[in-house]
């Protein structure tokens, strides 16, 4: 590369909004903090032009950064540190949950070269997995051998649901839970460098792993163990739906093209809040948010509530998608009183009860299963 | 076929280029103006001087030449005529993108003074793919450098206090550590 020796064009002075072109480019929060520091044109450039939203990642480490300045990110070197073959399976703020495995199939399509069909899952076939926390923006890495020991050796059909960190601070001293779709192993909890605890060895090792976790009411959901084969895994007792639709009647008349879900996360005061939404699914195009309505629980009614106001409060915002769910205070450019659907780009204006499409940069096809992560605030 | 039809461009130097409408029209500026009909003795452009019009037309040249040849290879393909003629058009569409990437990489290749014309030009000319490009580099200029670098890769003049810099740095104190 040329480099000379000094450049003669007024850099300090570009036009805001190209200056603001170029951040587009530039996703890493810590390189836009580095950049507002360089010159005064530059900061008051980088208050009126910086964008700040949650990315969505997809299974095989591409992202994209969303709003009007989003810009996709393909390909596996753009989030530095990620193993080549590591998967993205999970996510929790800044955290993102690998699985490292040659299953190829679960980060890229696999298209039959003769036939053209897209290969499916094998219950016959297994591939090995070493699964550990990443996080993008402070390049830490955790390994988790505690749930190699598990889930080390599965079957094409196994499939990472969720996986969620209790205190993604400190992920070290945390407890970090794994949803799969297998009904001998659906809930894994396990704890970096000490042990692990999985509904399928509750039994037998009881002893092993005093639970000073906290586990109250677990017992009811415990699925009995099936068989001794500990951590084999094949296509029997698989978990086939992600999602819980509720088939309730109105204002859930029912219809072909209409489906209604449901998502709980917990809001910024603590309390639980159930967002119930109604998504059309047009036959020959994409589905899109209908309505949505936020209920709270009453604990001591033991029931949930619809919200009479909007249900979140004042500086709130959500980001839900099927592995992670978040209630977020209102920075950047963060809309108070929004809610943020990583299935179908749409966000929901609780105030104004409007759904409208978010933007997303130009790109050939995303997976359907995104996960939001959120890049440290910046002050700008 | 009939030849391509072609404008005359005028930089602000008063050079004039002669360019196919194709690659004019690459630039959503020229595209108006010339829908607008305002082509008759040539598209004045009073904000891009010869060196840096020359430099774009390179671009908006190799660009539109490969959308016309992606365009004929998609034609021929859905004729279906030949398929034999169908698949080496569409491998010669495949090489064109490795092509066109390399291309573009070496486009940016420029010290600093002509990229800095380039972003202007692509911003005022509205060549989106070109502005995309442009503002690439300079990010890619920028990731991962301290500010002093910056600095001395743009040839920008620190203009804070040190006590500013100091409070603004404290900021976002993690991206600094």
């Amino acid at each position: 590369m040329t480099i000379s020796p000094a450049s003669l064009r007024p850099w300090s002075d570009l036009l805001p909004e190209l200056l603001g072109h170029v951040t587009a480019h530039l996703p890493f929060p810590a390189d836009r903090a580095r950049l507002r520091v360089v010159c005064r044109g530059w900061h008051s450039a980088a208050r009126r032009h910086v964008s700040q939203l949650p990315w969505l990642v997809l299974p095989d480490g591409s992202f994209v950064t969303v709003g009007d300045s989003g810009t996709y990110f393909h390909g596996r070197t753009t989030i530095p540190g990620l193993p080549e073959d590591a998967t993205c399976v999970g996510s929790t703020d800044g955290w993102l949950a690998l699985d490292r495995t040659d299953q190829a199939h679960r980060r890229t399509t696999i298209q039959d070269m003769y036939s053209g069909a897209f290969r499916g899952p094998s219950g016959n076939v297994k591939h090995a997995h070493a699964y550990l926390l990443h996080n993008p923006f402070s390049g830490a890495t955790v390994p988790l051998p505690e749930l190699d020991a598990v889930a080390g050796v599965v079957s094409e059909v196994f499939e990472e649901r969720k996986v969620l960190m209790r205190s993604p601070s400190a992920p070290g001293d945390d407890v970090i839970a794994f949803v799969t779709n297998s009904m001998r192993c659906n809930i894994i909890l396990c704890r970096p460098g000490k042990d692990f605890l999985s509904w399928m060895d509750m039994d037998e090792e009881e002893e092993d792993h005093n639970d000073d976790e906290g586990e109250d009411d677990d017992e009811e959901e415990e699925v009995p163990n099936q068989d001794e084969d500990d951590g084999s895994f094949n296509g029997d007792g698989m978990i086939s739906d992600g999602e819980v639709a509720v088939q309730d009647g109105e204002p859930y008349e029912a219809n072909d093209y209409i489906i209604t879900t449901s998502k709980i996360v917990r809001s910024r005061l603590g309390e639980l809040l159930e967002v119930r939404r109604q998504t059309q699914v047009p036959p020959f195009s994409s589905s899109y948010t209908l309505e949505v309505e936020v209920f709270k629980a009453d604990l001591d009614a033991g029931e949930w509530v619809l919200s009479a106001d909007d249900g979140l409060a004042e500086d709130e915002a959500l980001f839900l998608s099927r592995s992670f769910c978040r209630s977020t205070h209102v920075y950047g450019d963060i809309s108070a009183g929004f809610i943020y659907f990583a299935d179908t780009d749409d966000v929901f204006d609780t105030r104004c009860r409007t759904c409208r499409p978010f933007r997303l940069p130009p790109h050939r096809r995303l997976f359907s299963s995104r996960l939001w992560i959120f890049p440290p605030e910046l002050v700008v | 076929m009939a030849s391509p039809a072609m404008v005359t461009l005028i930089s602000s130097d008063d050079a004039r280029f002669e360019v196919t409408e194709a690659a004019a029209t690459m630039s959503q500026t020229i595209r108006h103006m010339i829908e607008d009909g305002c082509t008759d003795g040539g598209i004045p452009l009073p904000n891009v001087p010869a060196r840096t019009l020359a430099k774009v037309l390179e671009y908006c040249n190799k660009h539109a030449a490969a959308t016309a040849a992606e365009s004929s290879a998609a034609g021929g393909a859905a004729a279906g005529s030949d398929s034999g003629s169908s698949s080496s058009a569409d491998s010669a569409g495949k090489d064109d993108g490795v092509d066109l990437a390399s291309f573009d990489k070496a486009f940016v290749e420029v010290d600093t003074d002509t990229l800095y014309d380039l972003l202007l030009a692509a911003n005022y000319l509205d060549v989106k793919t070109l502005l995309d490009l442009c503002c690439q580099k300079v990010a890619d200029m920028i990731r991962g450098k301290t500010p002093e670098q910056i600095r001395q890769t743009f040839g920008i003049k620190n203009d804070f206090s040190p006590e500013e810099e100091e409070k603004i740095r404290k900021e976002n104190q993690w991206a600094f550590e």
